[in-house]
């Protein structure tokens, strides 16, 4: 591989984008926990709740200013490094992102400041208040954020004119680019990811607490609410990717070639648990196969044809064979044309010949890393069924009365926090390694959106961002595992079933560092 | 005035990207300008307290430059794909401070050792110091000009960016913010942090009088034309009466009256008067180019299509008097002087 712009400007999106979405998961998941922990406190008057919500705020607060700063990079580098892309699809790609601000930034930001800091300004109301603005921010920001990527999958509502500056794709229907095909359904998936991550990190800090046995009778609490959310979470996910991978089929074929490691096509097609991927022989071997689940899942019919990675390159080649026949046929045609309205429709047909008689004409050596694509698909998805796992024995323990005892169980529940991590960056790698060799699927290769900035101040960017991320990720994870040693701010000792040194928390920093003024 | 600006889409996005710019620079100000103080005061109270006058307010303040580098990006695309790439390694570098800035808030007060606190005052420090200078710095080389070619491409290096228009206008910013962090300390202090502010504040404001005259002397020198708008659209004349209204706000409520809480009103129309006359000399163009003024980047040859400006003017007017409202209730929920004892850290 050789160093290029381009290839250091992929490194560098790719490793800020990983490190990012290690954080933004249990932002999204964690402020709707907190909310519901504020709310069963107002409801039901139990303190408890009330010192679980703080608590899992401050961890929150933490995670959202690692969130927010490596957020925003990501804003930067469409700028920095993607800038033919950013022209090209600004029209359409611009605003979601800007949505994200107006809608969602700013009311997850405002309110935790809020939250965090008014206890003793704003009335109870007011700070459950905030508590749900907070959730629901999170959730808007992942929406408008996921219909940006959305729209990258499955491009709709847009046309492509030529102007000075080059080709650029112009907005022609606001809703259809916004709905395109694949947002909802990415979004549902996400967000619940989200929640399954969140529901982990619940059960698993009180886990903690419980092997420790202190505040035991609190965080008894937050295991069930965990352990609730997670379950309507786990399961439902089951059926939101089953959807997802039946929209892939439909719309990004050669996805879901990769993620299955399909290079041949084929009828019936089996579902293939385990295997190796020889990407230069262009061959896969398989181990526990199951016969036609693939098309049954895929298109909902045993007999259905899934197309093989091979026929779909060739099928691509051939289509932007065709489509480039058929430009000097349009050229002619438009020199002939007289009507305005004519015109018009084939100058528009002629640009996106044009585009894509270049980005439809792929070849093998285009495709990513197969191996990586199928892989981490498949351990996402056997994650997912792990985590169906883990609740269903939390109730079955919950039923026989130990699942607070039980330190097997919470062993595991504690050793478990970082795996939803993990399933959602290996789904987000199945889904942007998948989606190459595009940008936009079909409409711009990726080599195509790169800026034009010398190879080695990407470098130099990359070596930064490469020291600082990592640096930051050390200090986070310790800044996490102490701010949860240190344990919550107990407001009332009756409740806490261990004296332990509730009050140190909040003011210990400040009362300390007064000594020394 | 030129109608343009308020009969046309791409003339009211315009006045809107200004309405961003100076919302950011109105309430991120704060945080540059009195994160810029940090390191000048060795005492530890004072530090502390300047950190908590701002911890609860800091992070919405912040979106206010990701909004407003959503909104470019939404409405003027190529505005922001050429200025972004062409500043690349600079973009990064205010990055990176606000990476640490943002951080440092969280993890400073996270441990007791002097070692540590001593790290994360100098990267919130610098954190501060950056951007407040490196914005004055980008603005500069926009209005200035920089050697980008018909399609956008930039034809130069990182020092191309370091002339002296735009390094006068690094130092303007720079000594605006802090005029804005020290009338915000004014505001929300008392005792020693409030004695240490006002001494810094009649420092920024000189500093604010010094380089705003080097870089306005500067500008006639090198880039004339700059000040043309001004002749052919007299209303323009508006802004730079604010700007120098707000001088003198600033200067008679600091040094004459005494109205320490007042400065402030000050300070914000000397941001507000700045960033208008600035963009008003440069309308309608955004980033002049160097090579020929047929490549500058304008409201028209820059802007998104007719559709995505008008779906995001009425995204804008619902959700901007929204966020206003809540931005405004928030200031007024932390009103008040602040203390050691309630702010940042867990």
């Amino acid at each position: 591989m050789e160093l290029d712009a381009l290839t250091l400007a992929r490194w560098q999106f790719g490793f800020t984008a990983f490190i990012h979405f290690i954080y933004v998961p249990l932002t999204i998941g964690l402020g709707f926990l907190i909310a519901i922990m504020k709310t069963l406190y107002l409801k039901n008057g139990d303190k408890r709740y009330d010192d679980l919500s703080m608590f899992f705020m401050k961890l929150f607060a933490i995670n959202f200013a690692i969130g927010v700063a490596t957020g925003l990079t990501m804003e930067f580098e469409f700028g920095t490094n993607w800038s033919e892309y950013s022209k090209l699809v600004g029209d359409i790609f611009g605003a979601p992102l800007a949505l994200e601000g107006l809608t969602a930034f700013f009311l997850e930001s405002t309110f935790m400041g809020i939250f965090l800091f008014g206890r003793n300004k704003v009335s109870e109301k007011i700070h459950l208040l905030s508590a749900w603005m907070v959730a629901i921010g999170g959730s808007l920001s992942a929406l408008w954020i996921l219909i940006a990527n959305s729209w990258q999958q499955t491009p709709e509502g847009f046309k492509l004119v030529e102007t000075p500056q080059g080709v650029k794709a112009v907005l022609t229907d606001f809703w259809a680019a916004v709905i395109n095909h694949s947002s909802l359904i990415r979004f549902l998936h996400t967000v619940d990811g989200a929640f399954i991550t969140a529901g982990f990190f619940v059960m698993g800090v009180s886990a903690f607490y419980l092997i420790k046995k202190r505040h035991t009778e609190m965080f008894k609490l937050s295991l069930k609410l965990g352990l609730i959310f997670t379950t309507f979470a786990a399961l439902i996910q089951i059926v939101f990717g089953d959807f997802h991978g039946y929209e892939v089929a439909h719309h990004q074929p050669l996805k879901l070639a990769m993620v299955e490691g399909k290079w041949e096509t084929e009828k019936c097609a089996s579902l293939d648990l385990f295997g190796i991927i020889d990407q230069e022989q262009q061959e896969s071997k398989m181990l526990l196969k199951i016969p036609c689940l693939l098309s049954i899942l895929s298109y909902h019919d045993p007999n259905a044809e899934v197309k093989g990675i091979k026929d779909l390159v060739k099928e691509y080649q051939e289509k932007a064979k065709e489509i480039k026949a058929k430009i000097p046929v349009l050229e002619k045609k438009l020199e002939q044309a007289k009507d305005p309205e004519e015109r018009q429709k084939l100058i528009d047909e002629l640009t996106l010949a044009k585009v894509q008689a270049e980005s439809l004409n792929i070849d093998f050596d285009d495709l990513p890393p197969v191996a990586l694509v199928f892989t981490s698909f498949h351990l996402m998805v056997y994650l997912g069924f792990y985590f169906a796992g883990v609740v269903l024995l939390g109730w079955w323990l919950y039923k026989r009365g130990t699942i607070y005892t039980n330190k097997d169980f919470l062993w595991l529940l504690l050793l478990s926090i970082p795996l939803p991590f993990l399933a959602n960056e290996l789904g987000w790698i199945s889904a942007e390694m998948g989606r190459q060799p595009w940008l936009v699927y079909g409409v711009l290769k990726t080599g195509q959106g790169v800026s034009f900035v010398p190879a080695s101040q990407v470098f130099l960017s990359v070596m930064v961002f490469t020291v600082i991320y990592i640096a930051l990720l050390i200090v986070y994870l310790t800044i996490m595992a102490r701010a949860i040693a240190k344990g919550p701010n107990v407001s009332d000792v009756n409740n806490s079933s261990t004296p332990v040194n509730g009050m140190e928390n909040l003011t210990t920093n400040f009362s300390k560092s007064n000594k020394r003024v | 005035m030129p109608t343009e600006l308020f009969t046309t889409l791409n003339g009211f996005w315009f006045l809107l990207a200004g309405v961003f710019l100076i919302g950011y620079a109105l309430t991120d100000g704060f945080d540059l300008g009195t994160g810029v103080l940090h390191l000048f005061t060795k005492d530890e109270g004072n530090r502390q307290i300047m950190m908590n006058a701002i911890g609860p307010v800091w992070d919405g303040n912040e979106v206010w430059l990701i909004a407003g580098g959503g909104m470019l990006f939404a409405a003027f695309p190529v505005v922001y794909a050429v200025s972004f790439s062409a500043f690349y390694l600079a973009m990064f570098i205010v990055l990176w401070a606000l990476i640490m800035r943002a951080v440092s808030f969280e993890y400073r007060n996270q441990r007791d050792s002097k070692t540590w606190k001593n790290f994360w005052d100098v990267a919130y420090w610098i954190g501060n110091v950056v951007p407040a200078i490196l914005f004055g710095v980008a603005v500069g080389n926009a209005v200035y000009g920089i050697p980008i070619d018909q399609k956008g491409v930039f034809h130069g290096t990182f020092f191309t960016l370091l002339k002296p228009v735009p390094l006068a206008m690094g130092a303007v910013s720079l000594f605006m913010f802090m005029m804005h962090g020290t009338a915000y300390l004014l505001l929300k202090t008392e005792g020693k942090t409030f004695e240490f502010a006002k001494k810094w504040a009649i420092i920024s404001f000189v500093g604010f009088i010094v380089s705003l005259t080097v870089a306005d002397f500067f500008l006639i020198a090198f880039k004339a034309e700059l000040y043309d708008n001004f002749f052919e659209y007299p209303a323009f004349w508006i802004a730079p009466i604010l700007l120098i209204l707000g001088i003198v706000i600033y200067f008679r409520n600091l040094v004459i009256k005494e109205r320490y809480g007042k400065i402030i009103y000050g300070s914000a129309l000397t941001i507000i008067g700045a960033v208008l006359t600035i963009a008003l000399a440069t309308y309608p163009v955004f980033i002049r180019s160097t090579i020929s003024d047929a490549y500058n980047l304008t409201i028209w040859n820059s802007a998104s299509s007719e559709l995505t400006l008008t779906v995001m003017l009425v995204a804008t007017i619902i959700f901007l008097p929204i966020i206003l409202g809540y931005t405004i209730y928030v200031y007024r929920v932390f009103k008040g002087k602040v203390s050691k004892e309630v702010g940042y850290g867990h």
